[in-house]
């Protein structure tokens, strides 16, 4: 005999696990189809003979041992299994991944001596076991943009969708005797504005001194430190109090709308509030996107008025100038259409935010894995939105007022 | 009197290692006062399916998880493999844990893998020293032996509950314990699925040896798989004993146990409940 002998697996140390079977007798055979290749010459065959144990401990050994048969040209390879006194799910995976490997490289194998137990085992295995796992087919190039670009748009449809009919809700609904929910709005205007209280005044606090130090450095070089006022108050009133407000709205109260109407859809509550006749939309979403649009600009004027605060703070520590001075100055800079056209800029970011988070919830899908990725999807979307909407609002206002 | 001593805690250990799971005076009670089970001894043989059995909220569920060591009782003694579950330190009671298997009712698939990769899971976190394409093999094994292959590489979200339950076995299975949990393997799903699992569990029970505590409301499914039967009514053990014997009693039982396993309605003497379909006028 010429055949190439393989010693796979015969470390003597017993499996960490129970053995799951006994061998009752040697067979030779098995429910694995036997290589008509056989009859080729049996002095070509690579032969892998397992040792007593294939389990845990000797399936790395095992399965490296008959992968160099695999590889050493010999056909067929025979897997000798006759001296298998005890295996388990390890020793199982060994054969049916040396099978798939085989199969896969188009080398005949043959399964010699496999005992009653290992063949039950084995017939537990359906004949699509040592077929490749199949790989999913290469995208096109267009295929890849279209994946790429078509969730955004679906993102898109899905809020445009949203806003639609929120606006119809609150603007056409009550002229037809169907008004909003407001106990569900006071109950949503409490979690969005109350709870965001602290951290706007505070964040508010902290930008209205750190605007002003920093104007203060610049207009010193001029000796127009009583600027300070004009340049923290107009940008301050115009720009910063809407947008850090819509920042924290959108951190806040979008990711939780997501995480909420995500988590219902889940649990199909949204389908019994619907199998009970009540209209999720009017239940849940309007007084979220009223609720935000309410927030954002009782919070942006909370915003405008603390800020202004801690500049003033600042000027008159650092550069002695009174507060009533410093008030001055600010009726001054900043026009009442500054500040309508701030407060009224931060209640659409309030609407969009809300939109925003109320439908990335309602296109969860995939269990509470999809609700973690539409919450963080909700936050990036509404800065995003809140951000473009500026520039276009920014773009809108100086084309009409020049 | 020592000598007896001595002779009667070797009795018991003897029953203890003869006995893989067993259950002593396991009393429990929820929010202090609620008492869910009251003083249950319960013992599965090696290599015996037994079922525990009794109408909704009676108990099984809460059995269960005390036998798979994840809900300690208020009173009473769970031991698995000769070994007391709840004087076990954290890292012995993890190494029993991994000679069972449990199978959650719902599945309790993470929703953020694969079906593959969630049954892969326990081999990545346990047999780390195995290779990466082995453990896959033995991940598509278990999915191959509950027919799920074909799901392997499908998310939890996108299956049927008949599915995820065969998912969950083939978790359960992975790392060949010695103890396989289910819990209502076939509870919500039609009567084909239902018998295809109790036949997959039969299966796994006879190729395997494994000893299998299913806990179950359907009492075909019972008369299907189980070796042994024990009967929850109210927090404690009605019945326990061989299938026929319990299901089929020689003597007279308490009518509530006789109600519920010929399906009949408390007081309702003469009708069983069926599926056959009631004609109003």
């Amino acid at each position: 005999m010429t055949e190439a002998t393989h010693n796979a697996g015969r470390a003597p140390d017993r499996a960490t696990s129970a053995p799951r079977a006994e061998v009752a007798e040697l067979m030779s055979g098995g429910p694995w189809p036997v290589s008509a290749a056989r009859t080729a010459g049996p002095a070509a065959a690579a032969v892998v003979t397992f040792g007593a144990s294939l389990s845990r401990a000797t399936a790395a050994a095992a399965l490296g041992e008959a992968c160099a048969a695999l590889d050493s040209g010999r056909r067929p390879v025979v897997l000798d299994l006759g001296a298998v006194h005890e295996f388990d799910s390890a020793g199982i995976a060994v054969i049916s991944e040396v099978l798939r490997r085989g199969r896969a490289a188009g080398i005949e194998l043959e399964l010699r001596g496999t005992s009653a137990p290992l063949r039950e085992c084995l017939a537990l295995l359906s004949g699509a076991r040592a077929a490749p796992a199949a790989r999913p087919g290469r995208r096109g190039p267009v295929a890849a943009v279209g994946a790429a670009v078509l969730p955004g748009l679906q993102g898109v449809r899905a809020a445009a969708s949203l806003l639609r009919r929120s606006l119809r809700a609150l603007l056409i609904d009550p002229l037809r005797g169907r008004r909003p929910r407001l106990d569900r709005c006071l109950v949503e205007l409490e979690c969005a504005a109350n709870g965001a209280v602290p951290i706007t005044a505070l964040i508010a606090l902290l930008l209205g001194l750190v605007l002003a130090m920093q104007a203060f450095v610049q207009l010193r070089n001029w000796s127009a430190e009583l600027l300070v006022a004009n340049m923290v108050g107009v940008a301050v009133v115009t720009e910063i109090g809407p947008l850090m407000t819509a920042i924290v709205l959108a951190a806040r109260s979008a990711s939780a709308n997501a995480a909420q109407l995500g988590a219902m859809v889940v649990g199909e509550e949204l389908d019994a509030l619907r199998q009970m006749g009540v209209d999720p939309h009017r239940f849940l979403i309007v007084p979220k996107v009223l609720a935000l649009t309410v927030a954002a600009v009782v919070l942006c004027v909370l915003f405008d008025v603390v800020a202004t605060c801690g500049a003033a703070c600042f000027a008159w520590a650092a550069a002695d100038i009174a507060p009533t001075v410093f008030r001055a100055q600010l009726e001054i800079a900043v026009s009442g259409t500054d500040v309508v056209t701030g407060l009224a800029k931060c209640g659409i970011f309030g609407g969009c935010i809300g939109v925003i988070g109320c439908s990335e919830g309602l296109r969860v899908e995939g269990g509470s894995a999809g609700v973690g990725v539409v919450t963080t999807r909700a936050v990036v979307l509404a800065v995003l939105a809140v951000i473009c909407v500026d520039a276009a609002f920014v773009f809108v206002q100086r084309l009409l007022l020049g | 009197m020592v000598q007896r001593g001595f002779a009667d805690w070797a009795a018991n250990r003897r029953s203890q290692t003869d006995d893989l799971v067993r259950a002593i005076a396991v009393t429990t009670t929820f929010d202090g006062e609620r008492m869910v089970l009251d003083g249950v001894d319960l013992a599965a043989r090696r290599g015996e399916v037994l079922a525990l059995m009794g109408p909704s909220g009676c108990g099984k569920t809460t059995m269960l998880r005390h036998l798979c060591g994840l809900l300690q009782p208020t009173l009473g003694s769970v031991f698995v493999c000769g070994q007391d579950v709840y004087a076990l330190p954290p890292a012995r009671l993890q190494e029993l844990r991994l000679r069972t298997g449990l199978a959650f009712q719902g599945g309790a698939l993470l929703g953020g893998l694969t079906v593959e990769q969630n049954v892969a899971l326990p081999i990545a976190e346990n047999l780390p020293q195995l290779p990466a394409d082995l453990a896959r093999q033995m991940a598509r094994n278990a999915l191959d032996m509950v027919g799920m292959l074909y799901a392997a590489e499908l998310m939890p979200g996108s299956l049927s509950g008949g599915m995820r339950k065969r998912a969950a076995i083939a978790r359960a299975l992975v790392l060949d314990p010695e103890i396989l949990f289910l819990d209502e393997p076939t509870a919500g799903l039609d009567p084909v699925s239902a018998a295809s699992i109790d036949r997959l569990v039969l299966r796994l029970n006879r190729t395997f040896g494994m000893t299998t505590i299913v806990v179950t409301h359907d009492v075909e499914s019972v008369r299907a798989i189980a070796d042994r039967v024990a009967v929850f009514f109210d927090g404690r053990v009605a019945a326990q004993g061989a299938r026929d014997d319990v299901l089929e009693p020689r003597e007279p039982v308490d009518q509530r146990l006789r109600d519920f396993l010929e399906r009949r309605l408390p007081g309702d003497a003469v009708a069983p409940v069926t599926s056959a379909p009631t004609v109003l006028p």
